[in-house]
Parts: C-alpha cells; sequence; structure tokens
C-alpha cells in the first residue's frame, strides 16, 4: 500500500462523520474569559477552548501518573484547524486553500497514534507491571459509575484512575460531569436524521449541488463529494492528488459560502439540538457549566 | 486466520483495559471476561450479544469495509456485529454503518474507558438506524472526533 492510499483510507474515514456541523457544541467565535461560568452565564464553548481542556487534561493525567510513581507522555491534541475537518461541510475557503480535505491532520494523527512515546512504553512493559499501569491509569472495572440515557442504554465507567482524577479537576464532579456529558450527546442520533429531512437542508443542498456542476463537480451533496474521493484522485501520484483535493475542498467551500449551505446546516443544528435538548434541561444545564468551570480550571493549570 | 495490516506496527495501540480486568474462568464467554484476557491493542467484534460467540474479526489498524477481502474485517463480516470490544490505547473506534473512503450512513463512538459494548441493539448511528448487525467500517480517532458513543 502506498504511503498516499494509506493516508486517505485513514484521513477518509475522520472526516465522514455523516453528520451535520460539529456536533459538539463549539463554535468558532472569539475566546471569552472563562470566569462567566461563576456567573451562571450559559453558553458553548469554542473550539480554541475545547483545545485548552484537553491539553490541560494531558498535563494532570501526567502529574497524576507521577504522582503514582508511573511515567506518561501527554498524547497529541487535535487543535481548532484539525477540528473542522469534522464539520459537515466546510465553508471557509481560506481554510480550504490550507487544508484541502485535511489530509495532512489524519497523517499527524495516525503517526501518533502508530509511534506515540506511551504506546511504545506500554508495550514494552511485562504483562504484571502493564497491569499495574493499566489500573493507575484508567482504573478498574469492578468500581464504575453507570448513567442510563434518554434512549435506554446504559453508560458504565470506572470511578478510579487518573483519567478520572484530571476529569474530577477539571470538572469538578466526574460523576456528574459523565451523566450530563452521555445524557447531551445521546440526543446527536435523534435530531442529525430530522436535519437531514429538512427542506430547507434539503432545498440548499440543491442549490450548493448546482454550483458545484457549475465548477467541473457532480455531487449532490458534501457527504458524496467525499465518498467520490478516492474516484477523484485514482491514478494520481500524491502530489496530483493533493492538488486535485485542494481544488474540489476550495470549490466546495465557496459554494458552501455563496448559497448558504455552511450557516444553514449550522443553523439548523443549533435549532433541533436546543429543541432535542429541552427534555433534558437539567443535564444540559449542567454540561454547559461544568465546560465553563473545566475551561476556568484548564486556563489555571496551563498558565 | 485472519490477517493483521502490517502497515499497523503493534506499537500503535497497546491496550490497557484488558491488562486493568481481573481474570476470571466464570466470565470467559462474556464481553467482560473477554475484555479482562484479550490481547491488546485490537479492536474486536461478535455475531452474538455479549461477544457470546466467535469473533467476526480483530483489528490493529482501520478497516474502510467490513464485507471485501482487504483489511482485518471480511467477506460476511459486514452488517453482523451485536457487541465490540475496545483494547486500544490512546484512540476511540468509530463504527460506521457504511463503508468507503467517506462512508455515509453514521457513525457512533466507543470509548476506550468504557472499553466494550454487551448488546448494540439499543445504539443508533448519527443518521438514525441502529447499529446492531449494521456496522459495516471503522476507525480509530480520538475523542474530539466523536460526538455520539456507544452504550
Amino acid at each position: 500500500m502506498t504511503k498516499r492510499s494509506r493516508l486517505r483510507r485513514s484521513l477518509a474515514l475522520t472526516l465522514a462523520a455523516a453528520a451535520l456541523a460539529a456536533l459538539t457544541g463549539a463554535c468558532d467565535s472569539q475566546a471569552r474569559p472563562a470566569g462567566s461560568e461563576s456567573t451562571g452565564e450559559q453558553r458553548d464553548l469554542t473550539r480554541a477552548e475545547e483545545v485548552e481542556i484537553d491539553r490541560a487534561e494531558q498535563v494532570l493525567v501526567k502529574k497524576c501518573m507521577r504522582d503514582k510513581g508511573y511515567p506518561y507522555w501527554p498524547v497529541r491534541v487535535a487543535g481548532v484547524d484539525e477540528r473542522k475537518s469534522d464539520r459537515y461541510v466546510n465553508d471557509d475557503v481560506a481554510w480550504a486553500r490550507e487544508y484541502g480535505l485535511g489530509r495532512s491532520f489524519e497523517d499527524a494523527a495516525e503517526k501518533e497514534r502508530r509511534e506515540g512515546r506511551i504506546a511504545r512504553y506500554h508495550e514494552a512493559l511485562p504483562k504484571k507491571e502493564r497491569i499495574s499501569y493499566s489500573l493507575a491509569l484508567i482504573g478498574s472495572l469492578d468500581d464504575m459509575i453507570s448513567v442510563r440515557t434518554p434512549s435506554g442504554g446504559t453508560f458504565e465507567t470506572p470511578r478510579t484512575g487518573c483519567l478520572v482524577d484530571a476529569s474530577t479537576q477539571l470538572y469538578g464532579d466526574h460523576e456528574r460531569w459523565f451523566h450530563a456529558n452521555k445524557t447531551v450527546t445521546s440526543v446527536t442520533p435523534v435530531y442529525v436524521p430530522k436535519i437531514q429531512r429538512d427542506r430547507r437542508l434539503t432545498n440548499v443542498l440543491k442549490t450548493w449541488s448546482r454550483c458545484m456542476s457549475e465548477s467541473g463537480y457532480d455531487y449532490a451533496d458534501p457527504d458524496g463529494l467525499r465518498a467520490g474521493r478516492d474516484s477523484l484522485t485514482k491514478g494520481m501520484s500524491d502530489g496530483e492528488a493533493e492538488d486535485a483535493e485542494v481544488k474540489v475542498a476550495v470549490a466546495e467551500a465557496g459554494c458552501a459560502a455563496r448559497t448558504g449551505l455552511g450557516t444553514t446546516a449550522r443553523a439548523l443544528e443549533r435549532e433541533y439540538r436546543a429543541k432535542e435538548l429541552r427534555d433534558h434541561s437539567t443535564e444540559y444545564r449542567d454540561y454547559r457549566r461544568m465546560r465553563l468551570h473545566a475551561l476556568s480550571e484548564a486556563r489555571r493549570t496551563l498558565t | 486466520m485472519r490477517k493483521i495490516p502490517a502497515i499497523v506496527t503493534t506499537l500503535a495501540m497497546a491496550g490497557l483495559w484488558a491488562a486493568a480486568l481481573p481474570t476470571g474462568s466464570a466470565q470467559a464467554a462474556t464481553c467482560a471476561g473477554l475484555h479482562s484476557s484479550l490481547p491488546t491493542q485490537y479492536v474486536y467484534a461478535y455475531d452474538a450479544m455479549n461477544c457470546d460467540s466467535a469473533e467476526l474479526g480483530r483489528a490493529v489498524g482501520n478497516d474502510q469495509n467490513w464485507g471485501d477481502s482487504g483489511g482485518s474485517f471480511q467477506g460476511g463480516d459486514t452488517n453482523k456485529a451485536s457487541s465490540v470490544i475496545n483494547l486500544g490505547l490512546t484512540s476511540q473506534v468509530k463504527f460506521y454503518n457504511g463503508t468507503g473512503a467517506f462512508p455515509n450512513g453514521g457513525y457512533i463512538c466507543l470509548s476506550r474507558v468504557e472499553g466494550f459494548v454487551r448488546d448494540l441493539s439499543d445504539d443508533f448511528f448519527t443518521s438514525g438506524p441502529t447499529v446492531n448487525n449494521a456496522i459495516s467500517s471503522h476507525q480509530w480517532v480520538a475523542s474530539s472526533a466523536c460526538s455520539n458513543w456507544a452504550t
């Protein structure tokens, strides 16, 4: 398998969320002080703020493991531009020119996964020491927290371990955070199909598709564009494939910006998500409040 | 015997969960029992609920089509899984309803911390359909790439 085809295979799957927008509540607005959490303000976090929390989590896990006598190497945290790779549609032409369909991000993630320091360390440990290391980091299945979701399933997660310790430091109450986070994310498969059927989306998709045709591409929707990526670059050299991907990505972004597909998809996601979360207002309030709390703690940790 | 792609080294996803769990013969035919005894690094899938059947397959790398002759899951493995195990280290597993480089049809993720799903019938892809007997491809990802989790 060539490097390009390997990367393409890996990258492609990351981008194929087949769900609308980021689905995480993150937005692109400017960063704001995290202190608003203490006043009871409710808001979603920006992608940059999510990155701060993820980086702080790695610092806290490392400290916890060190305190228990184990080495730990923070794993790679995706930056803001990389997180944009998961959008349903890209309407940022500058991003498309820079990253195309996002191939370079997947390359970096795969390299970390295959060659990361912690993976190599853990792999080299004798079985007995692996057990101790695992218990310190992840905790034990003998002591679990359970959360019943709106769809009827039950999530279970360990009550101890350095990952839990970091979560507790960031969010204040790990069990409450786990409950809120799992409840809020469990509405995703409930509202996404409704957006996909909404005529406000299907109408703008037709306009976007016409715009793409004028640029020489025949796709019904952004999923179709990504699904056709292999055929688009078949037989090309690495350089040619990357150029072709940037070209189609720029067309996608330009058409999405001109037709309003990106803004429509994001607006519909906000609308439908909020509607579904009305039935889980306590958990959603906790979710947003605790994420702001985590942001404050992350900034304290990272300074 | 299923092939493991050579492109992924055994260093890639050294698992922690398996090593963390107590072993016990009484649990050998359940997801929890297998989770404590199987080799780390892999994602596993089973035809039966609670991992109570022969493996459909296991993979250290990604597989964009569980129904073709390439990758770790092959042939009849597609649209069959009813329970799954994640024994990776730093990655979550993202399962897709569709196949190909950018599969349509939605996804669901299994956290490395939560470790396994005994029954996929109460889990749903982002696009709505049940996950049970409907997984056709998978990829290892960071948690920031997931907004829909298997229970």
